[in-house]
């Protein structure tokens, strides 16, 4: 078993990385090395599901992080045999359609299958998973690689835009998603799905930090599967090449959100948020698309915004399932695989041989293509739900179930149902359209013009489908036996037989009513040539989206520049501001806690202090407050060092030779270099200083700031002398230094014995500086403006676009 | 007690503060040097009041000894110091060379104006 | 910044010289047991030495060092480093010290040496080196004569570099007031 994992998971991983270097020896052939990771997997997987024992489950287990509980678990179960089936069996197709897709027009084959390779394998290690950390891994692993297939033809800034979209909404919900996982875990006691399914989640007692879990998690979801208010990065996606519509933004990628309340639906199902939120957001959703569906013109914009849609209903599903358990998931997931698959790689097929996408432009295909246009008229008729079809399969479940909601839910189920009448009329009519518009009627001169007959092999996968779906939807038996297999205790509820015909019921009433309803929708859209088809605005959310990341990358500029500016005189008052706030805050309130504050300032100066270190003190307060009043740069200078040569007697007085000594000499020293440089400085220089003086409220604030930092600091030294002293380290070194280190001057044998390892990497910090020192006075060979640009560039975030540097 | 180191490393900490927030690199440079000095004397007040005690040097005198791992510490802290300070000389030094001031205002004065156009 | 030529300056520095230099050996020696030590006696020499080039003028100095200064300031390190590295040979700690007593020298007596000595003769050398090579090059530097020769440039800078002192003239502050 762990053969055939490796086969189905680590062989895609590992073969995705050697497409790249071997896409530059192949050329496009790479396509077919590729081919093999689905075909392979697929079978890999199918043996899996023999040996799994459904309906039972197999977890297999590789340690990774143990001590954290993070391993390689993964849960062998129905609903991740369906889903990784789904996946590898749609990638065979995909795989197939790309070889001849992405013809010699394209490059980059290596690289365009590496992306996909690992793609696949990195939705299959999402839906195996077992251990939520490692879902969340492969899970991000998604949106990086689809990042990379959207923005493919990176080129083109509408691949740019849709890419970043992707990965922004994704990756950030994805996040989300990772905060739910650790919040379970916290609670739940583990990441395993496996032992979460078997225990339960302690409800009782932690139902505020389970409901947040939940929350994110499901916000997770959302971002994935583009449900309001996060669908717009679908049909942006779009601008991948067209394989890659298929398979994730149709097909895989986009159902995570569903495998996720799939999964989550035993552990939260019960809880009162649980339904109200995943129905208002995903039917919301689902009126939103198929509205948003019907006024697209694009070929590829309509069958996103028809994905959102579906993909709401397939959630709003989850969130009305009944305590016992859903019956139908996997027939209306496979059925919108039949079909959008389908419609999808049709819509490749009309672009790769006419290159035109607008439907208003097309028509009349018929003749060119009839096998394309039959698997067409059989894929729109499945997204109608006419009967004869799973699409009819589907719509009278979903009819049923959701009129069976209405009693439990009351208002939410007539939301519901609502919504699904609404979405169904809706549907069957840009359904009737996308089949006509673009087979039947006229040809227009453009399509004449420019079609090339695309080879038969292409159009092979969207009729297998339509097959499927023509198949599966005139024998419903023939897909009993697999999804009875394929269910999930807890999840699933053991449906009914499906059946073609369960006579004369409500649901069949309703549905030929919707299709009548959807025909009438048609016929008036094709009266008035679709003219008021247009998407106001207003629900252009991904245009909101993108001026919001506008806005972000301004706000980021603007604050680095205010928080970050290269000069100290701006950024320096802010660092003060806060560590006096902060630090002054906290001494303030620690204080006022102790209430010894007037105890300790009491005996501070009832004391009788040294005379001669308070008089040392005043003289070198004297001589610093000079330095800072006097004008001149050099008396200046003679002042700060006169209060550096008091300073040395003032280590004297604290029984410090070592110090007084130092002090002493390193104050000649920095003399002789200030002056050095002040000689350097022209009459003019000092001069100019009066000039620049800051405002009289810029003083202020100087003034104020310093006696605060002053103030402080006063206080803390005396806090902390206040303290007791309960012993000290440093009376330990006085008593041993003659017996460790045959030293009598402790200063010094700290130094060079019992911290000498500070002594050398300080010396070495001297060395360096010195170093660093000679090397500023060599120059750079470059202009003053490159000089001021420094080495990079312009100063920001490397966020800009392309707009702003024209303004 | 310490209140009169308190008293001076207040006044070191203050003058230092407004120098170093001034526009001129000279005065920053100057308070840069008063602020190491303060540092050095938070450290030495550490050591406690030195009153009665003697100076590290065991096996001299009976009394106790003043605490000799600040003394240590500041030690080091003057020579890293010293270091600095030279860097921040030369850097200084450069700086003039190559902007013809040594003034902040004065070096972003024509940057302000280019930004905000 | 060019030397006083004061004939009497001169003579007083040499003997100044001699006997900072004597002090500093003092306190080198004697660091481990009464205040002194490495860096205050490399401090002292740097002064010294300081005070030399300020009598005979800073571009005399590379021909009475004939090496240098960043030179000894390596090889201090190296010193320090190799003391603290050498007990790691017998196979014991970093840095560990190593003492021994030697009776009955001529004129001293009883000595006591040990590798805190070796270690501290490192950080000597280091003072020395960097706080003369600080400012000798900035003296020279502001005098508008050439910072580092030909041949240490190659070691401080990128072959794109130039000296400073090439670009900027000593007078080129005056000129800014011109401008303005």
């Amino acid at each position: 078993m762990t053969l055939a994992l490796f086969i189905a998971l680590g062989l895609p991983l590992l073969l995705g990385p050697l497409l790249g270097p071997l896409g530059r020896v192949f050329g496009r052939r790479v396509g077919w090395v590729a081919f093999g990771a689905p075909v392979l997997a697929t079978a890999a997987l199918l043996w899996l599901a023999r040996e799994v024992g459904l309906p039972g489950s197999r977890v297999i287990e590789f340690p990774w992080i143990p001590s954290l509980g993070i391993n390689l678990s993964f849960l062998l179960d129905g609903l991740s045999l369906f889903f990784a089936l789904v996946v590898s069996g749609m990638g065979v197709l995909v795989f197939w359609y790309a070889n001849f897709y992405l013809d010699d027009h394209y490059e980059h084959h290596g690289r365009f299958y590496a992306y996909l390779t690992l793609f696949m394998a990195a939705m299959l290690g999402t839906v195996l998973a077992n251990n939520l950390m490692l879902l969340f891994v492969f899970w991000e692993l998604t949106g990086i690689t689809s990042f990379l297939l959207i923005g493919f033809l990176h080129e083109e800034e509408s691949s740019r835009v849709g890419a970043r979209q992707a990965l922004l909404i994704t990756g950030f919900t994805g996040l989300l998603l990772l905060a739910g996982v650790l919040m379970v875990r916290q609670v739940g006691g583990s990441f395993d799905l496996s032992v979460l399914l078997r225990e339960g989640l302690p409800v009782g007692e932690h139902r505020g930090w389970l409901t947040a879990a939940m929350l994110l998690m499901l916000l997770g979801a959302f971002g994935k599967s583009a449900q309001f208010p996060f669908h717009f990065w679908l049909p942006n996606a779009m601008a991948a090449p067209t394989p890659v519509s298929a398979y994730l933004h149709s097909a895989t990628m986009v159902k995570l959100g569903v495998f996720l309340c799939a999964r989550l639906f035993p552990l939260f199902n019960e809880y009162e948020l649980w339904a109200p939120l995943l129905s208002w957001v995903a039917f919301g959703t689902m009126v939103l698309g198929a509205v948003l569906a019907l006024q697209s013109h694009d070929l590829k914009a309509i069958l996103a915004f028809s994905t959102v849609s579906q993909l709401g209903y397939l959630i709003g599903y989850y969130g009305l399932g009944p305590a016992r358990g859903v019956e139908y998931d996997y027939l209306h997931i496979l059925n919108h695989v039949f079909y959008k698959g389908g419609l999808f790689m049709i819509a490749g097929v009309v672009i790769h041989s006419t290159g035109i996408q607008d439907i208003r432009q097309l028509g009349g295909l018929w003749r060119r293509l009839p096998w394309l246009g039959a698997a067409c008229a059989v894929a729109a008729a499945t997204m109608a739900g006419v009967i004869g079809t799973t699409g009819f399969l589907s719509k009278e479940m979903m009819l049923k179930e959701i009129f069976e909601a209405m009693r439990p839910h009351g208002t939410l189920g007539a939301y519901a149902a609502g919504c699904v009448l609404v979405t169904s009329v809706v549907k069957v009519a840009f359904a009737a359209r996308f089949f006509t518009n673009v087979f039947l009627g006229p040809e227009p001169p453009a399509v004449k013009e420019h079609f090339h007959a695309p080879p038969l092999a292409l159009q092979l996968p969207a009729v297998l489908l339509a097959t499927a779906a023509v198949v599966f939807g005139l024998a419903p038996m023939l897909l009993d036996p697999p999804l009875h297999a394929l269910s999930v205790a807890g999840l699933h509820h053991p449906s009914d037989h499906l059946a073609l015909w369960h006579g004369v019921t409500l649901e069949l009433a309703v549905s030929t009513g919707v299709l009548l309803a959807g025909a009438g929708l048609y016929v008036w859209g094709q009266r008035t040539q679709w003219r008021w088809a247009r998407i106001s605005p207003a629900l252009r959310f991904d245009a909101f989206f993108e001026a919001g990341v506008r806005m972000f990358s301004k706000f980021t500029k603007w604050l680095t520049r205010v928080l970050q500016a290269d000069r100290p005189v701006s950024y320096l008052p802010l660092i003060l501001v806060f560590t006096l706030v902060v630090v002054g805050g906290w001494t303030a309130r620690a204080l006022a806690m102790e209430w010894r504050v007037f105890d300790w300032l009491a005996t501070a100066t009832g004391e009788n202090g040294d005379w001669l270190r308070a008089f040392a003190a005043a003289l070198i307060s004297l001589a610093v407050v000079g330095a800072v009043l006097l004008k001149q740069w050099t008396t200046q200078l003679i002042s700060l060092s006169i209060a550096g040569f008091l300073t040395t007697f003032y280590f004297v007085l604290y029984r410090a030779p070592d110090l007084a000594l130092t002090q002493i000499l390193v104050e000649v020293v920095t003399l002789i270099l200030v002056l050095v440089l002040l000689g350097r400085f022209p009459r003019s220089a000092e001069r100019g200083e009066h000039t620049w003086r800051p405002p009289p409220l810029r003083r202020a604030l100087n003034l104020s700031l310093a006696v605060g930092v002053g103030g402080l600091m006063t206080t803390l030294v005396l806090w902390m002398n206040a303290r007791p002293a309960a012993g000290r380290i440093g009376d330990w070194f006085p008593a041993h230094t003659e017996a460790l280190a045959e030293g009598t001057n402790t200063v010094n044998t700290i130094l060079v014995d019992f911290r000498g390892f500070d002594t050398l990497g300080e010396i070495t910090v001297l060395l360096i500086a010195t170093l660093g020192a000679l090397g500023l006075l060599m120059r750079y060979k470059r202009t003053p403006e490159e000089y001021r640009q420094g080495p990079l560039g312009p100063a920001g975030m490397g966020l800009h676009h392309p707009e702003e540097g024209k303004q | 007690m310490q209140i009169e180191t308190a008293l001076l490393i207040g006044v070191l900490f203050a003058c230092a503060t407004y120098l170093i927030l001034q526009n001129s690199f000279v005065k920053i440079l100057f308070g840069f040097i008063v602020l190491s000095n303060a540092a050095n004397l938070v450290l030495l007040s550490m050591s406690g009041a030195p009153d009665g005690r003697e100076a590290p040097i065991a096996g001299q005198g009976a009394g106790p000894m003043v605490d000799p791992l600040p003394q240590a510490l500041i030690l080091t802290a003057i020579v890293i110091g010293f270091g600095v300070t030279a860097y921040l000389v030369v850097l200084l030094y450069r700086l003039f060379l190559d902007q013809k001031t040594t003034n902040a205002a004065e070096l972003y004065a024509d940057q302000d104006t280019s930004e905000h156009t | 910044m060019m030397g006083p030529q004061s004939y009497i300056f001169e003579r007083l520095v040499r003997v100044v010289f001699f006997l900072v230099n004597m002090v500093a050996l003092y306190l080198l020696l004697r660091g481990h047991n009464w205040p002194g030590g490495g860096f205050i006696a490399g401090l002292a020499s740097a002064s010294s030495l300081i005070l030399l080039s300020l009598a005979l003028g800073v571009a005399a100095m590379p021909r009475i060092l004939r090496f240098d200064p960043v030179r000894l300031a390596a090889a201090g390190l190296l010193v320090a480093a190799l003391t603290g590295a050498a007990p790691l040979l017998a196979g014991r700690p970093f840095l560990e010290h190593f003492h021994t007593h030697l009776h009955g020298v001529p004129l001293l007596g009883d000595v006591h040496v040990g590798t805190p000595l070796l270690f501290d003769l490192g950080v000597y050398l280091l003072v020395v080196g960097i706080a003369c090579k600080l400012i000798f090059v900035l003296a020279q530097s502001t005098q508008g004569l050439r910072a580092l020769v030909a041949e240490e440039e190659r070691r401080y800078s990128s072959p794109l570099e130039q000296p400073l002192e090439e670009t900027a003239g000593p007078d080129d502050g005056k000129e800014r007031t011109d401008a303005d």
